[in-house]
């Protein structure tokens, strides 16, 4: 179990997150939910050391991470940036870079293996010799989240990994990262808009607001009440062959005026 | 199915191998033409010593006569030019790792020229040159090298750590990076021209070759202090190299990778200093070596830093030691100043960067 044990942080001018403790399982996908600047990526950046938490602990394997070296916290975190930067490296260098942290000298055999599986699991052999600079948004985004695969972490942290993807990426995407999470036992904490994916593909669901957690569970958790509390927005979970669906606006379906 | 798995993994395999052995073989062809280069180098010039005869002299085989023009004269000036490319290529490149920027070269950042003041200084005001030389011509004989390699260094520090605080505090753009490095450079090229006024001629001329650069002036020990530094900081650059190319993709990314980004960039940064600081308190300021041969390299080996140090280091020797055969034979026996043949190289070069946009070099 990893353990989020009383995070706090601020800006200079203010504070964006306040007391966060949470538990993940191995295995599981984390939804984290909330609108915009609620501090979604803050949060992650902070789990990562990017940001140095002004309080609070995160518990991996019984050694709190933001406490030991940074190449050894490297090979239990790994994290996809929200915007990232293309630079002249082939697709194949930019996921070796996810071996960095093993790496003393030089890349060993066992992690060009590692770097060739992951690329193959994501679909990127046809394009693994161009460059980053050459590539669309959604090629650059699996790429990175390549490189995030290969340092094979035990906490993956995903923010808006299928922003710029399309619909069949965004499913094969988060099908792949679930399939990967159950097999390798990774926690997963995924920051993301697209609430039917989430409820599709994640095992619990953490909703932010007001720098605190608004609230932090299973799918039984996900009901429109909180959904509108938290995006005041009105919304209806229906189901669809056992699969729970968000539909945003639904009396606009309703309201003849609508149908126009 | 499981066949078809394994021979396409072969084949993913092979294309990785082809395109590391294109890197290396791109390798190899620098250090071959640097070899031939330098070669030529040693042979090219008034004696007519013929390429054969220089070969067997290097291999101890030759006269008295091409021994001591080859050993005494030609070699001193070769290696000169190659150790110094090597340094000024090296730094340059990894200037623009750290820096992440691409105009980012010692001569660009004011940082050659914090040097050469501080190797002035310590010429005229400490009195680290031979004053009793019998000709002014051959007056830069430097008697104190350690004296003026750490006053150099100085100079160089100051510029960088400047350029380092705007880079870190600030976040400054790249472009305004180099607008501070075009007045450190202002101010350090004024602080040296006004020692100078108030030196006398000996001095003066004794000094003056820091503006233009010079690779005919180091003796052996000046070599092996350029040497050694150099090689240290290759060393220590190598084992960089992986952290280099995490920067790629920004410095929140290389945190998550595990490299310590401010470790990496002060040491890497302070090393840069001292290497650029030395080559120039011993062969003046030579501009845009540093920026020529990285963009060079980037075309065939891309960013990857691996390939990228290596073959930067190789083709600042180039390039440093072509000027060079170049500045001795266009208009001989006038050798030109090498300061100013990079120039000619390098400013095109700093410009065409600048109308392709920066960022997207
Ligand atoms: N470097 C910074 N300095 C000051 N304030 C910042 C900085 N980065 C973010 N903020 C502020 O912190 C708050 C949280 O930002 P954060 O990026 O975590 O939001 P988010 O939940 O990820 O939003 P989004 O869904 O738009 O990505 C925002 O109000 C933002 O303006
Ligand atoms: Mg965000």
């Amino acid at each position: 179990m990893i353990e989020i044990k009383n995070i706090a942080f601020g800006y200079r001018s203010k504070q964006i997150l306040r007391n966060i403790s949470f538990d993940m399982d191995e295995g599981h996908c984390i939804a984290v939910l909330g609108v915009n600047g609620a501090g979604k990526s803050t949060l992650i950046k902070c789990l990562n050391r990017i940001n140095p938490v002004t309080a609070g602990a995160v518990m991996i394997e019984n050694s709190n991470i933001l406490r030991v070296q940074l190449n050894e916290a490297a090979k239990k975190i790994a994290y996809v940036a929200q915007k990232n930067e293309a630079s002249r490296l082939t697709v194949y260098d930019a996921v070796l870079l996810g071996r960095k942290p093993y790496i003393k000298w030089d890349a060993a055999k066992k992690d060009r293996e590692i770097v060739c599986r992951v690329i193959q699991q994501l679909g990127l052999q046809d394009y693994q010799m161009r460059f980053l600079d050459e590539l669309s948004g959604g090629e650059l985004q699996k790429v990175i989240v390549a490189r995030a695969l290969a340092q094979q972490p035990k906490l993956l942290l995903l923010d808006e990994p299928t922003s710029a993807l399309d619909p069949k990426n965004q499913y094969e995407m988060l099908s792949l990262v679930q399939q990967i999470a159950r097999q390798h036992r990774i926690a997963v904490v995924i920051v993301i808009h697209d609430i039917n994916l989430a409820l599709r593909y994640c095992d619990r669901f953490l909703f932010m607001k007001d720098a605190e957690i608004f609230s932090y569970g299973g799918i039984e958790t996900m009901t429109a009440k909180r959904i509108e509390a938290v995006y005041h927005m009105p919304v209806a979970i229906e189901e669809y062959r056992g699969i729970k669906v968000m539909i945003p606006h639904p009396d606009q379906f309703l309201s003849p005026s609508a149908a126009v | 199915m499981n066949r078809n798995g394994v021979m396409e993994k072969e084949k993913k395999q092979k294309t990785y191998r082809q395109y590391i052995l294109f890197k290396w073989s791109v390798l190899l062809i620098l250090a071959a033409a640097l070899l031939a280069a330098a070669v030529f180098a040693v042979h090219a010039g008034s004696s007519g010593i013929s390429v054969w005869e220089v070969l067997k002299t290097l291999f101890g085989a030759g006269t008295k006569q091409t021994g001591s023009i080859v050993f005494g004269i030609r070699l001193p000036r070769v290696v000169t030019a190659l150790i110094a490319g090597m340094a000024l290529g090296m730094v340059g490149c990894v200037m623009q790792s750290i820096l992440r920027n691409p105009l980012a070269d010692a001569s660009t950042l004011g940082v050659s020229q914090g040097a050469a003041f501080g190797a002035t200084v310590a010429i005229i005001c400490f009195g680290a040159g031979a004053q009793n030389t019998a000709s002014a011509a051959s007056a830069v004989n430097i008697s104190n090298p350690y004296i003026v390699t750490l006053c150099a260094f100085i100079g160089g520090a100051v510029s960088t750590l400047i350029i380092l605080g705007l880079s870190r505090f600030k976040k400054v753009s790249p472009q305004a990076m180099i607008l501070a490095g075009v007045a450190l450079s202002a101010l350090f090229s004024g602080g040296t021209t006004l020692i100078q006024y108030f030196a006398d001629d000996v001095q003066v001329a004794a000094v003056v070759f820091w503006t233009f650069g010079d690779l005919g002036r180091t003796n052996w020990t000046e070599i092996l202090i350029i040497a050694c530094v150099s090689a240290a900081a290759c060393v220590y650059f190598m084992f960089n190299r992986w952290n280099y190319n995490a920067f790629e993709s920004g410095g929140q990314t290389a945190k998550s990778l595990g490299v310590n980004v401010n470790a990496v960039t002060y040491a890497g940064m302070a090393i840069c200093s001292l290497v650029a600081s030395v080559v120039v308190a011993f062969v003046g300021i030579i501009s845009f070596v540093g920026l020529l041969a990285p963009h060079i390299m980037r075309r065939f080996v891309g960013n990857d830093y691996r390939f990228l140090l290596p073959a930067s280091a190789l083709t600042g020797a180039v390039l440093l030691l072509a000027a060079d055969t170049f500045g001795r034979l266009a208009v001989a026996p006038i050798i030109l100043p090498i300061g100013a043949i990079t120039s000619f190289l390098g400013a095109p070069m700093f410009l065409y960067l600048l109308f392709k946009g920066v960022g997207k070099a």
